[in-house]
């Protein structure tokens, strides 16, 4: 029992000073007025000089937002009411228009990304044993993408979208919005209207993608709100990579991050998405912190093709989010891996829909739950057997593990099956550290505080060991700082 | 009547409460019961039958029920096919008092003692509950706010009983209850009320049945109430007409130390739901199981809530169905941890087996937790038969036909095991091998079961 006792004592005294990625940059910026009109998205659309039809599509998407409503009754989530009139849709570092040279970039700003440990100088990386290109994504903008020319050598298009929608229009128009339509959910139709970058990759047929891909969102500016897109297209054969981390300053208000993600994988290809997620998740009263409504989905359309999603979510306020596969091709396989920290007063509701459409289409969901100090934490999930699905296959495991007796954990799946020849299996626990865990640690001589590390990271390992390396060493590190005091 | 005047504004379905005069049912003589009537009438009224988008209906349309209309009991039996009701509820229970009601009427003709003929257990009528308001009362358990469906079938409660034990009385012989509906179009709403004083003991069997091809509305309300080490054997049987609907709403309080052991077999009718939702006591013991069988254009619903309210509660649930034809299975099961239930341990399982190409089965499991100190885990299954067993029993010269229907009574028996009172069980699995026997054609003996497969 003491070293429960213990463990919930220590992460009762969890400060803000554990938060380091808290500061804030100092930088001019230009910012677009307050609030949410036609006329703010015309001025984003002009900022970015995007052609006609993008526009149009936002303004589409924008009205449509109008009408709806927002999504608050069935998430296990409570938060105050968003005033959407009171957030800055665009705010961009001044001078330089879109990442240019490394050279170029605001000294403040690679300051900001080297004491956040972001790779944006290519030096920095080639000391390292493999090599990561980054875009960097600071506030609305992208400010820095590395490795370009090397990248481009493999065919590989690796840039921020305002950037992409110039260079590559009919490719981004071709695959913009197909997998995530305007039309989708609240938060998409808004992200739809006001995005202001984000990633865009293409990785043409047969092509390995040479190195890891990363984007880096920080959020800097006060009454901000980040609403990027990220658009990953693996055609025939290839195979990528891609690492996305986020963090942002301490703050006492509630900013929103409202971002969407489209995956498309077409014949053989594989699309791998890692997310370490830290946004500020307020201080130990529950104050401030990001809201973090995210739509992440991924459409396999090719025969044979895999999206593996694979998150570590430990920061946000308030995380809503469902990284999801649409299995339409034959044989292909979805995955969703995630290991979902909360305490104080933070709150999740994520978890994953796996939408089994072709044949022999294969889905797997591992999801490790791990609630502290007054924090909720819900898995909410959905696995659909369509009925021209035969052979389809789905395993589902869900474990939660409590810490302390203020916190919840809740499990919410959904299973739709309209075809017999597929399997479909779901099974979940939910417990605490156990005694005889701990007692067989400590005759060994292992401290409690180590022991509860040591039961923590196992419980987790299933889903850390999915993170390609370099993110393995920080979620890692993350898992230990957010319930810092119960592993050391 | 005056609470809604325009139709087409009205919430769906509340047709089905048009036209009745609460005055004219049970109890009009006390005024609480009159009162209880009407405020359950005016909940349905103003919430109507659920839709699609009610979350605890999400995969259950009730448009085809609101789009019928029912006439009430007017307080006589139709004319019985006592042959016809023996085969589709009658394999009774061994040594059970049955009592019989028809068309909301109750039977002496079809029980088989009077009411005062098992010792130690009081049973009255509805109509002497309701007149003299003594012992546990409708709405006590399953208030009008429940669901809009409990309201309506609180607004027009007829027929039914009230079964008491007073405490550190065991009751050994079981209780049979039996609703059967003989005339068309008509809408039943028969309570159970039943109360065991601390250490009783009862068994109560439930059986719900239809003798007409045309629709008729099963909606009833249970409510259970057990003191401090009461336990209660309560197992039914649900074997309506293809045509009925069934809506069954069960309300339980197990109390400290308590154990309540519920099973439901569900063979009928054209769209059947069993809600039941249990609130434990400290160290209680509760298990809710329960088969299904269903095929045609058949729907069976299954939606369970427990609460886990105080420490130490054992709370086991484990619900096997057989799906074939183009018929719907739905699951949602809930188990609710509060914040002081430290070490609880709780269990569910949901198995469904899918026939035919055009089953379909939804499953919701879900759990909800907020100690710290406990054990719940849950699973899920859907699929066809295993192959690896088809085989087996195959490459032993068993008929692929045979092999099935062996294979499918093995997974039904299985979950029949967990009903803890034996003569209960032998009448259930009765009804599974009949059922078998029907759809499933086969040379085999029906009752080869599971010794089969071992």
């Amino acid at each position: 029992m003491a070293a429960t006792t213990e463990t919930i004592e220590q992460v009762k005294t969890l400060g803000q000073e554990k938060y380091k990625w808290g500061f804030v940059t100092d930088i001019d910026m230009e910012m677009a007025p307050k609030g949410l009109n036609e006329d703010i998205i015309r001025l984003i659309s002009a900022k970015k000089e995007e052609p006609e039809w993008l526009l149009d599509w936002r303004l589409k998407a924008y009205r449509h937002w109008l009408t709806m409503e927002e999504p608050h009754h069935w998430a296990k989530l409570s938060y105050p009411k968003i005033d959407y009139q009171d957030t800055y849709y665009y705010a961009a570092p001044k001078k330089k228009d879109g990442p240019l040279s490394l050279d170029e970039v605001d000294p403040e700003l690679l300051k900001t990304y080297e004491k956040l440990g972001i790779p944006i100088k290519e030096q920095e990386v080639l000391a390292g044993v493999r090599k990561v290109a980054v875009d960097a994504v600071f506030d609305s903008v992208s400010v820095a993408t590395t490795f370009r020319d090397e990248l481009e050598k493999a065919g590989v298009v690796f840039l921020s979208i305002s950037e992409a929608v110039r260079k590559y229009p009919e490719l981004v128009k071709q695959y913009l919005g197909t997998v995530v339509p305007h039309t989708d959910n609240y938060f998409a139709a808004l992200n739809a209207a006001v995005f202001t970058d984000g990633t865009f990759v293409y990785i043409p047929k047969g092509v390995r993608c040479p190195m890891e891909l990363s984007t880096y969102f920080r959020i800097n500016a006060e009454k901000t709100g980040q609403f990027e897109r990220t658009l990953i297209v693996a055609d025939d054969a290839s195979y990528v990579s891609y690492l996305e981390g986020c963090t942002a300053p301490m703050r006492d208000e509630n900013q929103l991050h409202a971002a969407v993600v489209e995956l498309v994988a077409l014949d053989d290809a594989e699309i791998k998405y890692s997310t370490v997620q830290n946004w500020y998740p307020g201080d130990e009263n529950g104050k401030g912190g990001i809201y973090n409504f995210v739509t992440k989905r991924a459409a396999c359309r090719g025969r044979n093709s895999k999206v593996s999603w694979t998150q570590v979510e430990t920061g946000s306020a308030v995380t809503w989010k469902y990284p999801s596969c649409i299995l339409q091709g034959d044989n292909s396989v979805g995955e969703f891996y995630s290991v979902a920290i909360t305490n104080n007063y933070q709150q999740a509701d994520t978890g994953t829909k796996m939408i089994h459409l072709g044949k022999n289409t294969r889905s797997r969901i591992i999801s490790k739950g791990i609630s502290a100090g007054r924090s909720n934490n819900t898995y909410r999930g959905l696995v659909r057997i369509g009925p021209k699905a035969s052979g389809a296959r789905n395993y589902t495991q869900c474990d939660s593990l409590l810490i302390g007796d203020k916190c919840g954990a809740h499990t919410v799946p959904y299973i739709e099956a309209r075809n017999n020849s597929a399997q479909v299996e779901h099974e979940a626990t939910t417990a605490k550290i156990s005694e005889d865990q701990l007692f067989y640690c400590r005759q060994r001589g292992i401290p409690e505080e180590e022991a509860v590390a040591l039961i923590v990271n196992g419980f987790c390992r299933e889903v850390l060991q999915e993170l390609p390396m370099e993110f393995a060493v920080e979620a890692t590190k993350l898992v230990g700082i957010s319930l810092e005091g119960s592993v050391g | 009547m005056s609470a809604v005047t325009k139709s087409e504004t009205r919430p769906a379905g509340t047709a089905l409460a048009d036209g009745f005069e609460l005055s004219r049912l049970p109890g009009a003589g006390n005024a609480a019961v009159g009162a209880l009537r009407t405020a359950a009438r005016d909940a349905f009224l103003a919430a109507g039958l659920p839709g699609r988008r009610d979350e605890a209906w999400r995969y259950t349309s009730l448009s085809g029920l609101g789009r019928e209309s029912f006439a009430l009991p007017d307080g006589k039996a139709g004319t019985l096919d006592v042959a016809a009701l023996e085969a589709r509820v009658l394999d009774d229970v061994e040594d059970a008092l049955r009592l019989a009601f028809v068309d909301g009427v109750f039977s002496p003709a079809l029980s088989t003692g009077a009411l005062d003929a098992v010792e130690g257990v009081s049973i009255r009528l509805l109509d002497t509950v309701l007149a003299d308001g003594n012992g546990l009362q409708p709405g006590e358990i399953v208030t009008v706010e429940e669901s809009p469906l409990a309201a309506l079938s609180t607004a027009l409660m007829s027929g039914g009983l009230g079964l008491a034990v007073p405490a550190g009385v065991a009751v050994e012989r079981p209780v049979h209850v039996v609703f059967v509906t003989t005339k068309p179009g008509l809408m039943t709403s028969p309570r159970l009320l039943i109360e065991l004083g601390d250490d009783a003991k009862l068994t109560v069997m439930e059986s719900y049945t239809s003798l007409t091809d045309a629709a008729v509305f099963t909606n009833a309300v249970v409510e259970v109430s057990l003191g401090a080490g009461a336990e209660l054997g309560h197992y039914k049987l649900q074997n309506e007409s293809p045509a009925g609907y069934h809506i069954s709403t069960q309300g339980v309080v197990v109390g400290d130390n308590a154990s309540y052991d519920n099973f439901i077999l569900t063979l009928g009718a054209t769209l059947s739901r069993n809600q039941i939702r249990a609130e434990l006591g400290t160290a209680s013991l509760c298990h809710l199981n329960g088969g299904y069988m269903i095929h045609d254009r058949q729907l069976a619903d299954t939606s369970s809530f427990i609460h886990h309210a105080q420490p130490d509660a054992n709370s086991h649930q484990v619900y096997k169905g057989v799906i074939d034809g183009q018929a719907h299975g739905v699951f949602a099961g809930k188990i609710r941890v509060a914040p002081d239930a430290q070490r609880t341990d709780g269990y569910q399982l949901n198995r469904a087996l899918l026939l035919s190409d055009t089953a379909e089965i939804n499953a919701k499991p879900e759990l909800e937790i907020f100690a710290d100190d406990v054990k719940c885990s849950h699973g899920a299954t859907a699929g066809s038969l295993d192959e690896d067993w088809l085989f087996y029993l195959r490459s032993r010269g068993i008929p692929l036909a045979e092999a099935q229907a062996l294979l499918v009574g093995a997974f039904i028996e299985e979950a029949l095991e967990t009903v803890n009172h034996e003569g209960v069980r032998a009448a259930l699995s009765t009804h599974v091998a009949a059922w078998r026997g029907r759809n499933m054609p086969s040379s085999l003996p029906a009752d080869a079961g599971a010794e089969a497969i071992e």
